[in-house]
């Protein structure tokens, strides 16, 4: 084989994790998976989106999901550090303890990913909104104003009011894994205080007559985490509290957990 | 522990302005030389205090001759958590941060029962910059744990006014930056007025008080906590000379006054928010509503300011503005140096219930992709 060929082949080999010589694999367990199986949620896109020119909040749509695996607990500390040391992801503020891998943003969080994929010959990626809304069932929140008819004023008022409750009386203090109980899915501390990123981008959009959303371009230097009530995030933010957004309430943390394709 | 309770306490006699130690000493055997005044047939009204942001009952307008209004408060040494990860060793007038409102009329006259519990570790006073004379009274209540005083002036001047500890030297800015200010509003007997010498009342009145915290950090990164007041002290004096704070609140913590706790009001009614800061310059914002009248300064007896955008207080003062809310919605109320509002923690918020008002604002077009471009 010419040269000019073989490196080509062998970059590729690099990227899938193919041909190449395997690489050693994670030096951490592998981590426990939940089995998702097909099945529907309420789905609504999150954004901005207008109707007659006023801003409104599209009705939720029955939508089916595909089977997944996702990670039963949010990604560690610990796992996160074996990826900063083959010099893969980024350092970040607070390490040590047995705790979730916070203050991560969108591209952190997608370097592990990659990482941990590599390192394991598997396919391994954040879920989509809709697959994290799966998981999380009755867990998952949305603080979106239900009316589509409110005037600006009520539209704040309740978005706001929807967020309080949400968030009702936690606490930011991180725990260690499992620290919030599993769901009814057998998954692990979704919506405590820690946010996780997903795939999902901010959307923009129109709802026509009947309520349906025709969408627009997606605006993905917004990414949206799944939590208590769904937030959109710059994806290179790291930290989304201290004194928060003008108005609404900010995640406490921001973390993520995989999801392993098949 | 004794032996930096003892250091410190000596520390607070040695240090203090030379002024202000020999007043402390000679307190116990001060003999008057003018007569004490007789104020035996003025009425006496006692006032609970109450937590900012706020406010114990009072009228507007004084309901006849001046009184003397009495207070008490009680100093409460405490660890305080200023921010999820973050905890100050506070020292507060009456436990809270800032320390609670007083409200009084010109001419009243003011009467505090100051208390330093015996479980405390260090010297306290008070300072009323409303006062006239004697450090504002700071050289008549410097109070030893186990201790208390009473001090009573005349409240002449009519204006919001900052109050807080100086216990002498170094430990001056340092109770103050642990939390010791507060305010009191000296109303002019027939109430506010406006521009024009109209008489205007408010319907509410929230009493922000803005702090700055200097929290160290160890080596990792994170907020130290420390055992007691005393142990916070080395740290808190260094970072503290570098001007730059770990935090900038209202009401003593980042989030005090938001979600939960955000401050209510109504579409037409008009809301008087008093805003202190004892050691730093601010500069308050309301996003999406003003000031109708402002008195910058603070002082009644200075025509206010009318539509301002963003009002200055200097530290060391407390200032006030009235605003009619005109739309419903969530009002954000921040020190508009930005970076102090969303970053460090100088944010409230107010939920203003009522009926939109098509003719101030209206979303003419909601956010939508543009076609070809």
């Amino acid at each position: 084989m010419k040269l000019s060929l073989l490196l080509p082949a062998m970059m590729l080999a690099g990227t899938f994790g193919w041909l190449a010589v395997p690489e050693p694999p994670p030096p951490f367990d592998p981590p426990e998976l939940v089995r998702i199986d097909p099945g529907p949620i309420e789905w609504r896109p999150f954004g901005n989106f207008s109707w007659q020119g006023k801003a409104s909040t599209p009705e939720a749509t029955r939508v089916g999901v595909p089977g997944f695996e996702i990670m039963k607990f949010q990604v560690t500390r610990a796992q996160y550090a074996a990826c900063v040391a083959d010099g893969a992801c980024a350092e970040v503020p607070g390490i040590g303890g047995d705790l979730p891998r916070t203050q991560v943003n969108w591209q952190d969080a997608s370097a592990f990913a990659r990482w941990y994929s590599r390192r394991t010959g598997e396919t391994w990626r954040l879920p989509t909104e809709a697959e994290w809304q799966r998981a999380a069932a009755e867990r998952h929140g949305d603080a979106a104003p239900e009316a589509t008819d409110l005037d600006p004023g009520e539209r704040m008022l309740a978005n706001y009011r929807n967020g309080s409750l949400l968030r009702g009386q936690s606490s930011p203090r991180l725990r260690p894994p499992g620290g919030f109980g599993v769901n009814s899915r057998g998954v692990a501390d979704m919506a405590g205080n820690v946010w996780e990123w997903t795939q999902g981008c901010m959307q923009n959009g129109t709802i026509r007559a009947g309520g349906s959303v025709e969408l627009t371009a997606p605006y993905c230097t917004v990414r949206i985490a799944g939590g208590l009530h769904r937030a959109a995030i710059i994806d290179f933010v790291r930290d989304p509290r201290v004194g928060g957004c003008a108005v609404g309430l900010p995640p406490d943390h921001l973390g993520f957990r995989l999801v392993r394709e098949p | 522990m004794l032996t930096r309770r003892a250091a410190l306490m000596g520390a607070a006699g040695i240090a203090a302005l030379p002024v202000l130690a020999k007043a402390a000493k000679a307190e116990e055997a001060f003999t008057p030389i003018a007569a004490p005044a007789d104020l035996s047939k003025l009425k006496r009204i006692r006032r609970e205090l109450v937590a900012p942001p706020y406010v114990h009952e009072h009228e507007q307008v004084a309901p006849g001759e001046p009184r003397i209004v009495e207070f008490e408060m009680k100093i409460v040494e405490k660890e305080i958590q200023v921010a999820d990860d973050a905890w100050l060793q506070g020292m507060t007038f009456d436990g809270s941060i800032p320390g609670p409102m007083m409200v009084v009329h010109e001419g009243d006259y003011v009467e505090l029962t100051l208390i330093n519990p015996s479980d405390n570790m260090l010297q306290h006073n008070i300072d009323f910059h409303a006062a006239t004379g004697a450090l504002g009274g700071g050289a008549l209540t410097l109070v030893n744990p186990g201790e208390k005083t009473i001090l009573r002036f005349k409240a002449t001047r009519p204006g919001t006014f900052v109050y807080h500890c100086a216990p002498g030297g170094p430990m001056i800015p340092w109770h103050v930056v642990a939390g010791m200010v507060g305010t009191i509003m000296i109303l002019p007997r027939d109430g506010l007025k406006d521009h024009e010498g109209r008489q205007v009342a408010y319907d509410r009145v929230y009493y922000i008080g803005e702090n700055e915290f200097y929290i160290p950090k160890d080596a990792e990164g994170n907020y130290k906590r420390y055992a007691d007041v005393g142990e916070s002290y080395p740290d808190t004096l260094e970072l503290m000379n570098g001007l730059v704070p770990s935090h900038v609140v209202f009401n003593g913590a980042v989030g005090a006054l938001t979600g939960d706790h955000a401050l209510k009001a109504a579409v037409g009614e008009k809301v008087l928010f008093v805003h202190s800061q004892g050691n730093r310059d601010s500069r308050p914002h309301l996003i999406g509503g003003h000031g109708d009248l402002v008195w910058e300064s603070g002082k009644f007896n200075n025509l206010p300011e009318r539509d301002l955008e963003t009002w200055f207080i200097r530290g060391g003062s407390a200032g006030a503005a009235l605003y009619e809310f005109l739309q419903p919605g969530v009002y954000a109320y921040v020190n508009h140096n930005l970076i102090e509002a969303v970053n460090l923690g100088a944010t409230a918020h107010v939920v203003v219930e009522g009926d939109w008002d098509n003719d101030l604002m209206e979303q003419v077009l909601a956010p939508t992709e543009m076609a070809g471009i």
